[in-house]
């Protein structure tokens, strides 16, 4: 624990620094490290290769850091307060209530300007979410991890349908959120993002804040209360966090599922249980994380370019399929 | 060996008599991208399940239309089901005439397949999952889209159609047009093969290049124009590429495409470049010398010989007839 403590943070801050390095220097295009730094230094607007780094490798690579370290600290604080393994905006339908929310908002009141993008994403979102927890709440035996999963499926497989209709009445709207809908960090628009910014700041700073009280619940809710946490007032909080992070990433990004929940399992094998460690450790992983799969991404049939949401969902998928086998 | 031959010449003879006789009277064999089926040798009820593929080109040939799939995109034709393509070109709406829509081309409806009575179906080759289905109300042809060039593609559904003739005589008289097309190049530019073209767009955050957009690709290719290897060497027909090799598409013009109804104007496809890569249009010698060119998606993509006459009187104003900086300056 306490080499965790002092070791850590200069790994994990080390390793998002060469995994930047390494995102904004590698592409589709060979260009020399020189010519990169020089990017920096002294830009050329007139300079194709310091365009491809400054305005196509930069701005990825700063939207796969805020939505990596987001969605993973979303995962993290989930599976704390749920005491669920499987817990993640993805697998309990927050992923799809935003993005069904940003599809209907711009197919049916036009809402196209990016500053509505992430309200509308967070109450899609809180939409989706509430609509897992009630359906779980509901079934006999009440709102246990396999309930909550299931529902989860039912209610993204839902929304998804939803969002089909929806192409099939006006199919322009789709042609244009089709990319976007696979879960993309190519070709996002750095105004999405700037709006964005406060959101994921302000999810990021009260998550850490409370991983204190959210290690606590994690051990029970008697412990919790006999530590003298206010439950209902961390769970409140908690779900705003979890709804303004996934709303935020949802409106750069699109859906980019698995994140969430394989990142803080990650993190608790390095630091163990201790939220105080896991929330920010999530964060820093999740951010490593995103930039290694957008490299990859990028990289793997190049000059060709994968959806980085498919890349999320082929790693993800098998740790989510040993998830359950093992701790299910 | 020549016992051999003997035996294989009889072993063929007898073969295509095997399987001409699995074919009912009135019928023909027909070979498409999914296998071989029997179809009626005229048939009198075509459903189409792709309006710019298949509707557009049957409907200008004069085949036995009877319903086609049908997309819905906002206010265009009054926010009803319209025939992609063939709307565009012809007008042709479900409306105005005797087609029944059958779904969407996505989305098609089997009951509204099978109420139309069809005696021939044609679908794109994304769709052999429901061929089976399809095959149950009808005999099916499946249509390689993106792997069969223009012509051959159009020569397959005016087969199928029961218009080969027709499809022929408008061939004949596009020819034509493409020889006096040939000569106006060559009286303006000398050696075509020296200009280069790319068709090229960005769409969505992403750089998509075309080695074959329908009409465009055709028109470009036999008037002898050259495109960039890069999109010169793709084994499919489009391919979407990181916008890092965008120096690779450099070219004497460059051709994208804008779509009113899928509210992409063409101020809208500028802003994409713009999106996609700041500065694109000074990095890009087509743009940076006013020689990047925008044409209606629609009126070209159709399979027709009305696309593919627009497209050529297109081509030429624009790019033959006209001064121009060639990108080796």
């Amino acid at each position: 624990m306490s080499r965790a403590l002092y070791l850590g943070p200069p790994v994990v801050i080390g390793g998002i620094l060469l995994l930047f390095l390494w995102h904004i220097a590698v592409g589709a295009k060979a260009i020399p490290l020189l010519t990169v730094a020089q990017s920096f230094w002294a830009f050329d607007q007139t300079e194709f290769d310091h365009v491809v780094i400054r305005n196509l490798r930069l701005p990825r690579a700063i939207f796969a850091i805020s939505v990596g370290a987001s969605l993973s600290v979303a995962g993290a604080l989930m599976q704390g307060v749920t005491r669920n393994p499987l817990a993640e905006p993805g697998l309990l339908g927050l992923l799809a209530g935003a993005s069904f929310a940003v599809v209907a908002a711009i197919g049916f009141f036009g809402l196209a300007a990016p500053g509505w993008i992430p309200a509308v994403a967070a109450l899609g979102a809180l939409g989706g979410a509430v609509m897992v927890w009630t359906i779980a709440a509901r079934v006999p035996g009440g709102a246990t991890p396999l309930s909550l999963i299931l529902s989860g499926a039912a209610v993204t497989a839902f929304l998804g349908a939803l969002i089909t209709l929806m192409q099939l009445m006006d199919e322009q709207t789709f042609e244009s959120l089709r990319v976007w809908l696979t879960g993309t960090l190519a070709g996002r628009q750095m105004d999405v993002f700037l709006w964005c910014l406060p959101w994921f700041a302000a999810g990021l700073l009260i998550s850490f804040a409370v991983a204190r009280q959210v290690t606590a619940l994690a051990m029970g809710e008697e412990t919790a209360i006999g530590l003298g946490v206010d439950i209902a007032r961390l769970k409140i909080i908690v779900l705003i966090c979890v709804v303004v992070l996934t709303a935020a990433s949802v409106a750069v990004a699109g859906p980019l599922g698995f994140v969430g929940l394989v990142i803080p399992h990650v993190a608790r094998l390095l630091v163990g249980s201790d939220y105080r460690l896991v929330v920010p450790y999530s964060a820093g992983i999740g951010a490593a994380y995103l930039l290694l799969v957008d490299i990859a991404a990028r990289l793997v049939l190049a000059p060709v370019e994968v959806s980085t949401g498919i890349v999320t969902a082929l790693l993800g998928a098998p740790f989510f399929i040993w998830l359950v086998r093992t701790r299910l | 060996m020549k016992n051999a031959i003997v035996f294989a010449f009889f072993a063929a003879a007898m073969g295509s008599s095997a399987v001409a006789q699995d074919c009912a009277e009135g019928q023909r064999l027909f070979v498409h991208d999914h296998g071989q089926t029997c179809i009626p040798e005229t048939p009198e009820r075509i459903v189409s399940l792709r309006g710019e593929q298949f509707t557009a080109p049957l409907w200008e040939l004069g085949a036995n239309l009877v319903g086609s799939s049908g997309r819905v995109d906002g206010s265009k034709n009054d926010g009803l089901p319209y025939p992609r393509g063939a709307y565009d070109i012809f007008g042709l709406t479900f409306s105005d005439s005797d087609l029944t829509w059958v779904g969407d081309p996505n989305n098609p409806d089997l009951e509204a397949i099978a109420g139309a009575d069809p005696d021939l179906i044609l679908i794109p080759d994304w769709q052999t999952d429901i061929y089976d289905q399809l095959s149950i109300i009808a005999p099916t042809v499946v249509i390689g889209i993106w792997s069969n060039p223009l012509l051959q593609r159009f020569e397959k559904i005016a087969d199928a159609g029961g218009v080969l003739e027709e499809y022929e005589d408008r061939l004949s008289q596009f020819n034509t047009q493409l020889a006096d097309g040939r000569r106006v190049v060559e009286d303006m530019i000398g050696d075509s093969s020296e200009v280069s073209v790319a068709v090229a767009e960005a769409f969505d955050g992403k750089l998509w290049v075309y080695k074959d957009y329908a009409a465009l690709s055709h028109v470009i290719d036999e008037l002898g124009f050259v495109t960039p290897p890069v999109i010169a060497q793709l084994k499919d027909g489009n391919a979407e590429l990181s916008p890092e090799i965008l120096p690779q598409i450099d070219s004497d013009f460059m051709v994208g495409t804008y779509n009113i109804a899928f509210d992409q104007p063409p101020s809208t496809r500028l802003a994409e470049w713009d999106d996609l890569v700041p500065g694109w249009d000074e990095i890009l010698h087509a743009p940076r010398h006013n020689q990047h060119l925008l044409l209606d998606r629609e009126t070209m993509r159709g399979v027709s010989f009305r696309a593919l006459e627009n497209t050529l009187a297109i081509v030429l104003a624009n790019i033959a007839t006209r001064d121009f900086v060639p990108l080796n300056n």
